[in-house]
């Protein structure tokens, strides 16, 4: 809340009181948007002769001419639709030992556990989130911190915990909750917002105007150098006293510095005053009032407000690099709310998302079950095309022109804990994307290496040069 | 799930009762979630869980506490008790999610990125806001002039207590700088900003325990640490004035001293507090109020209330009459409103009003056949005979099996050899028929069976809803029992259970697992707090005076 009316010194908190006005905005770094929303726990691709039931598509670079079911949701924006399929990643360690922990770290890094024998693969509790091969960034990160200045470098979102995202302390559980990575052993489980209010909250410190904001302040502020000199002095303190502690003590100081760190930066960016250009409206006092709800919404109400929350960070020039995951893998969304979460048939005897991906053991409606899941995260996709593309953008075109939004599972046949001929879907007209009128369908082949040269691919798009994952620097061709 | 996770259920014999352990590559081999006795079930010689009595003449070796922030809950209270400022001004921080003990204040679990710090930082400006906003702000009160004099005064006052021990004159004057370097501003601007950068500094959003002596055991917590280390683990809050004189005059220490401050804490309304975060973290019966996670056939919000009230009130009578730490399963009473009443068949209840009822003559006894319990370890349209199972192993006899094998089918049987809806044992025997299930279920089934009379809500019942008629009969420890009731009068006199109750306490009150060289502690503890004849503060009494409660060792790492 901004101050209005003289006489009122002390009606708004008093950090708040000192962020600068929010009335110019960042610059939108036009085309070059880049979102992900992942799917957790894989995405089937077909089973039998039943490809037209997953994701699946036919057709040519020239022109997309069928869609699968669950594709058909994206029946309307096939002219921003670019799709790679028989993507595989046959240099994962594979199968039954790749399990589902795999499937999220590779997705944006383009690298895995090296398939050699020696190499123990991650296991249940196991904590060694580091055998991951070789050190490196995941592409989103590569393409922030490669980005112009805006003032979150990133947004990273997450459907969950409580709609049965299965997040905690245990590194197993983090890499299965993180597709964002600096290195072998960074994942920013921290650094993830998992609810509307939590996102909603975060984007309204960085800038985002409230429903009602009427951009005059009333009274004078305070800089935020003020806040800063602070937080110098409590670094200080860290200092001062990091000479007292043990290695693993300081560590846990170390973290907490390094958290203020980040925020003076923000800081620094906020306080720098406006980078002028862009514009954005405030959310409606409604909307709003559903993004800070307490309680959880359901699961689509949740994924459905960030993505809301998505096109306002970008709109609004805040940031021009976001994830969601959409789901996570061996998610354990419960049997209780399972049906009704995702809108599928009552899966009786599997009592969580995870289980039903193991389809042939669980039998019964499971499979019908995975299907339900593969549509709904389809017309979430959906959904975030529609609400981009009647985005307006700096520039007069929409953020869907602007953008290029990756869709994706980290894993294929979640069955067979396959990472074999997956599908990727490429939404947006962003950078040189030009799918043409009737959207582009291309073939990777099943090569071996066909996903870490896409995320090659997108990098490059984006001005990386440096070799991503396990791509030998190799791309596929077509694409933009 | 990887295949290749090394999970081998053996059978552990000892005491006739088949159990299970896991071997699980990686460093939290040390102990079960909950810091108890790791390895077997119920009644397996291993170390640490030697049965209360047997002898153990191992010496401890007190374990390291490392340095921890508050969790969201304790710097909500620290700030509603420090500034008087309403609970509802300093919400909006995440919940702390629990650690490896169980516990959200679990150090190891306790980490901290830029969103978090960013929640902080909010509800400190807001906790500040509405402390000067106040009418006649005590920090805006000065004997003369709003002055640097008044400003060093209201500073050094409130960072020695939100330190919880006395500032450094070199503190104080930092705190100085910044007020000095923001008078520009104001007054109270200045103020404020010297107070915010007194609650984020590490002296108040983290606790530690490494400034006293170093003697043999290890360090010896300081006073002003053994103050706030009670104080966290009764109040989850700041000391109060009191507690902090006897600490600063050396007082605090002294037998006599320290157990009428327990007593003293644990009759402040403050201790609700540690009814809530013990034993709520513990038994998971606040789980009961989220209507999101928890949805069952037939349940309501007041129904959810009700359930949550009534495990609640018993919980806070254990602590404030004294019961001993027994009386949560061995309890014949409950508290209950005619609601209730009605619901579990106890006659003469009216009115909304919660009250002491006598169990006696129903097949109810103690907090597990608590509806709150009982539903929310339930599947929406039935009992979970396998969680409730799960749930007694872990957090009744700490020792929980581990996570099923990768390779194998979880799901139960739907459908019987002859084509008909088998019953949960039924299907549960077949499920042991394969033997890498039947090392675990074996142990786990027979006690999440012995509640099959009680259905998805708590709700008393003899037949099921086909007709089929109720068995909850089964073996434990090598004795049989016939219901519910019967397997809980094993459980009570097991050692093992006793044990694990101490367990529970010194790991929540130590705020980590315990480690190897304490196993033996909560045995100790046990053998002389945790019986039928002892009460509550005894088992705190013994905690709070233990080498791991008042010393730390050196941090391994350094």
């Amino acid at each position: 809340m901004l101050l209005r009316g003289a006489g009122v010194t002390l009606a708004v908190p008093f950090l708040e009181a000192m962020l600068p006005l929010r009335r110019s905005w960042a610059a939108a770094a036009a085309k070059g948007r880049f979102a992900v929303l992942y799917m957790g726990n894989g995405m089937l691709t077909g089973r039998g002769g039943t490809q037209n039931d997953f994701w699946s598509c036919s057709g040519s670079p020239d022109g997309i001419t069928t869609l699968s079911t669950p594709m058909k949701e994206l029946a309307s924006f096939t002219d921003y639709l670019t799709v790679v399929q028989n993507c595989s990643f046959g240099l994962i360690k594979n199968s039954g030992d790749a399990g589902h922990e795999q499937a999220a770290p590779s997705f944006l890094t383009g690298q895995n556990i090296a398939n050699d024998a020696n190499v123990t693969p991650p296991s249940a509790n196991s904590g060694n989130v580091s055998r991951l091969a070789g050190p490196g960034s995941s592409l989103d990160r590569l393409i922030a911190k490669n980005g112009s200045a805006s003032r979150l470098d990133q947004l990273m979102m997450a459907v969950g915990p409580s709609n049965g995202g299965y997040v905690n302390t245990d590194p197993h559980n983090q890499m299965m909750c993180n597709v964002s990575w600096d290195s072998q052993t960074t994942h920013f489980n921290n650094e993830t917002l998992r609810s509307a209010k939590d996102v909603f909250a975060r984007l309204t410190s960085s800038g985002l105007p409230k429903s009602g904001d009427t951009g005059v302040a009333a009274a004078p502020q305070p800089g935020p150098n003020r806040k800063k000199s602070v937080l110098d002095a409590v670094l200080a303190d860290l200092n001062g006293l990091n000479g007292r502690l043990g290695a693993s003590d300081r560590l846990v100081m170390n973290q907490y510095a390094d958290s203020i760190r980040k925020i003076e930066s923000d800081l620094d960016r906020t306080g720098g005053g406006g980078l002028g250009g862009a514009s954005c409206a405030a959310p409606t006092a409604a909307q709003q009032a559903e993004y800070q709800a307490v309680s959880y919404g359901t699961v689509t109400q949740t994924a459905q407000n960030m993505i809301d929350l998505m096109a306002l960070a970008f709109q609004c020039g805040i940031t021009s690099v976001s994830t969601l995951m959409l789901s996570y893998d061996w998610s354990r969304v419960p049997s209780g709310q399972f049906s009704a979460a995702y809108g599928v048939p009552n899966t009786t005897g599997a009592d969580n998302y995870h289980n039903v991906s193991h389809y042939n053991s669980a039998g019964g409606q499971a499979l019908a079950a995975v299907q339900g899941i593969n549509t709904w995260h389809a017309k979430q996709l959906a959904y975030l095309a529609q609400v981009f593309k009647r985005t307006p953008d700096s520039d007069g075109r929409t953020l869907l022109d602007n953008s290029v939004v990756l869709f994706g599972a980290g894993m294929g046949d979640p069955d067979s804990h396959s990472y074999q001929r997956m599908l990727r879907v490429i939404l947006g007209k962003g950078l040189t994307l030009n799918p043409g009128a009737q959207g582009k369908l291309i073939d990777a082949q099943g090569a071996a290496d066909a996903h870490p040269r896409l995320i090659q691919t997108i990098a490059n798009a984006f001005g990386i040069s440096t070799t991503v994952g396990m791509s030998g620097n190799g791309t596929i061709s077509g694409v933009f | 799930m990887p295949r290749s996770t090394t999970i081998g259920c053996l059978l552990a014999l000892s005491l006739g009762l088949s159990a299970c352990t896991a071997t699980i590559d990686g460093p939290s081999t040390g102990g079960p979630p909950g810091g108890g006795p790791s390895g077997s079930v119920a009644g397996g010689q291993v170390p640490g869980n030697t049965p209360a009595g047997a002898t153990n003449q191992t010496a401890l070796v007190v374990g390291h506490t490392p340095i921890r922030r508050l969790t969201s809950g304790e710097l909500q209270n620290s700030l509603v008790d420090l500034l008087n400022v309403p609970a509802a001004v300093v919400s909006g921080l995440d919940a702390d999610i629990p650690g490896p003990s169980g516990f959200t204040n679990d150090a190891s679990a306790l980490s901290i990125g830029s969103i978090q710090t960013a929640q902080i930082m909010d509800v400190i400006d807001a906790a500040l806001t509405s402390a000067f906003a106040a009418p006649g702000s005590p920090y805006l009160t000065c004997q003369g002039a709003q002055d640097s004099s008044c400003a060093r005064s209201q500073l050094e006052t409130f960072a020695a207590r939100a330190y919880r021990r006395a500032l450094q004159p070199a503190e104080a004057n930092d705190l100085m700088t910044v007020y000095v370097a923001n008078q520009d501003a104001g007054f109270q601007t200045a103020l404020i900003l010297a107070m915010t950068r007194v609650l984020l500094s590490p002296s108040f959003l983290y606790l530690t325990s490494f400034s006293g002596a170093q003697e043999q055991k290890g360090v010896r917590l300081s006073d002003p640490e053994l103050a706030s280390r009670l104080s966290y683990f009764l109040w989850s809050s700041v000391p109060d004035q009191r507690l902090l004189d006897l600490a600063g005059n050396g007082t605090l220490r002294t037998p006599n001293v320290l157990r009428a401050e327990l007593q003293r804490m644990l009759s402040d309304a403050k201790s609700d507090r540690f009814v809530a975060d013990l034993f709520g973290q513990w038994l998971g019966f606040p789980h009961i109020l989220d209507a999101q996670q928890v949805i069952r056939d037939g349940i309501t919000d007041p129904l959810r209330a009700e359930f949550h009230e009534e495990t609640q009130s018993f919980l806070r009578s254990i602590i404030a009459d004294n019961k001993s730490p027994m009386t949560l399963l061995t309890a014949d009473y409950t508290y209950l409103n005619a609601d209730l009443a009605t619901r579990y068949g106890v006659p003469g209840v009216t009115g909304k009003q919660f009250q002491r009822v006598s169990l006696a003559g129903t097949p109810r006894v103690g907090v597990l056949s608590h509806g709150s319990i009982l539903s929310v370890l339930s599947n929406p349209a039935d009992s979970r005979p396998v969680a409730r199972g799960h749930y007694i192993l872990e957090q009744i006899l700490c020792a929980p099996p581990p996570p099923p094998p990768a390779d194998v089918n979880t799901m139960l049987p739907t459908t019987s050899a002859n084509g008909s809806v088998p019953t949960a044992r039924e299907r549960l025997t077949q499920h042991r028929s394969n033997p890498s299930c039947a090392a675990c279920h074996d142990t786990m089934d027979p006690l999440g069976l012995s509640e099959e009379n009680f259905d998805q809500l708590g709700t008393y019942r003899t037949t099921y809803d086909s007709g089929q008629p109720i068995d909850a009969s089964g073996t434990l420890m090598g004795q049989s029992f016939s219901d519910f009731s019967g397997m809980a009068q094993i459980l009570t006199k097991a050692p093992e259970v006793r044990s694990c109750i101490a367990t529970k306490v010194l790991t929540y009150a130590l705020s980590r697992v315990l480690s190897d060289g304490e196993r033996a502690l909560p045995v100790q503890l046990a053998a002389s707090a945790v019986q039928d004849t002892s009460s509550f503060t005894d088992l705190l009494a013994q905690v709070v005076t233990s080498d791991s409660f008042n010393y730390n060792s050196t941090d391994s790492h350094q």
